[in-house]
């Protein structure tokens, strides 16, 4: 299945998910005008994300990213991870497109 | 520290955007002084952020039937619409230990030199974070920064004379969505030096305020590009700026 969401961050930017998944989360791309340094970042932010079980709760994923962040010394500028986690669950339950 | 500043001069989208990653380079090597250059694209353009999807937000298709050029940036942000006759674009290219550690500290040191450059022609402003420029409640320029390698490159765009019509063809906004009151509402929030100054102020008048604004206060000379710096950047626009991978990569 495939699903795409959306979102807006308050005073930030905005943020555009689009994931592959059954079970699990087989592609995800996180999109959007939002800033990450180092740019290349994006990449392992997604790769994180890719296998996890689609059952997976909004803090979880969070978490998986803020831990990403975190090591890596990764920052996002206009963007949240918990906004990003919230996108991605709201991808897999409202945003199916059949 | 001399600054060299390279004036007004007018590029392609893919070698505007190889230009700035090879003085980064030469930058970061200690061969290229830190830079500050002012230019334009031509033919028009839209550039998107490293994170958007070029088919997402921009009509790739009326792009090119129109001739006017796509680049993906190094840099975040959105998707901007570079009217060859409607914007001066600017980057800042210097070795980041000269601006302050925090990034919104350090956008707030760079575009303070365009709201000193939009005061020179009589228009006040303000920069309002995370990377824009207001004037009486309108965004007037916008601005994206990327550190790599100990450089700092900020590039961002200050409005000249806003085409909104042109802007919302090549942008993708759901057809559904661009209706009159669609466009007026970017007009409310969206404002240009034309807007405000009228005709009264050319381009060249902008080109010489941004100048000022820029290196006031700063030891600058007028330079060119390097032979070494231009190869380079020749070599970037094959090897990423005018490639499919590069620009369709997301």
């Amino acid at each position: 299945m495939k699903g795409y969401a959306i979102e807006k961050v308050e005073n930030g930017k905005l943020v555009k998910i689009k994931v592959d998944f059954d079970e699990r989360i087989n592609s995800i791309q996180i999109l959007g005008d939002f800033f990450l340094h180092p740019e290349e970042s994006i990449f392992e932010m997604e790769k994180q994300l890719k296998g996890i079980p689609s059952s997976q709760s909004q803090e979880s994923i969070q978490l998986i990213l803020e831990n990403y962040l975190k090591t890596s010394h990764a920052k996002l500028i206009g963007m949240t991870a918990e906004a990003i986690a919230r996108t991605v669950k709201k991808a897999m339950n409202e945003g199916v497109q059949k | 520290m001399t600054w060299r500043v390279v004036k007004l001069e007018e590029h392609s989208a893919e070698l505007n955007m190889a230009i700035d990653e090879a003085v980064c380079e030469f930058v970061a090597n200690g061969k290229s002084k830190a830079t500050i250059r002012f230019y334009k694209w031509k033919p028009s353009a839209v550039s998107i952020g490293y994170f958007q999807s070029l088919e997402d937000e921009v009509d790739v298709r009326l792009c090119k039937d129109l001739g006017f050029d796509f680049v993906r940036r190094r840099t975040g942000g959105g998707a901007v619409y570079h009217d060859a006759k409607g914007e001066i674009t600017y980057s800042v290219i210097a070795p980041e230990k000269i601006f302050p550690k925090g990034i919104t500290e350090s956008y707030h040191v760079i575009c303070g030199w365009i709201v000193d450059s939009l005061n020179e022609l009589g228009i006040t402003a303000e920069f309002k974070p995370i990377n824009d420029i207001i004037t009486h409640g309108k965004k007037i320029s916008g601005n994206a920064q990327t550190r790599r390698n100990g450089v700092l490159l900020q590039h961002g765009t200050i409005l000249y004379d806003l085409d909104v019509e042109t802007m919302f063809r090549l942008l993708k906004v759901p057809k559904e969505k661009i209706s009159d009151k669609m466009i007026s509402d970017v007009k409310q929030r969206v404002t240009s030096i034309r807007d405000i100054k009228g005709d009264s102020v050319s381009e060249m008048n902008v080109a010489a305020a941004l100048e000022k604004g820029f290196t006031n206060g700063k030891e600058f000379e007028y330079g060119k590009w390097t032979k070494e710096e231009l190869v380079r950047a020749h070599e970037l626009v094959k090897e990423r700026y005018s490639k499919q991978e590069w620009n369709f990569m997301r």
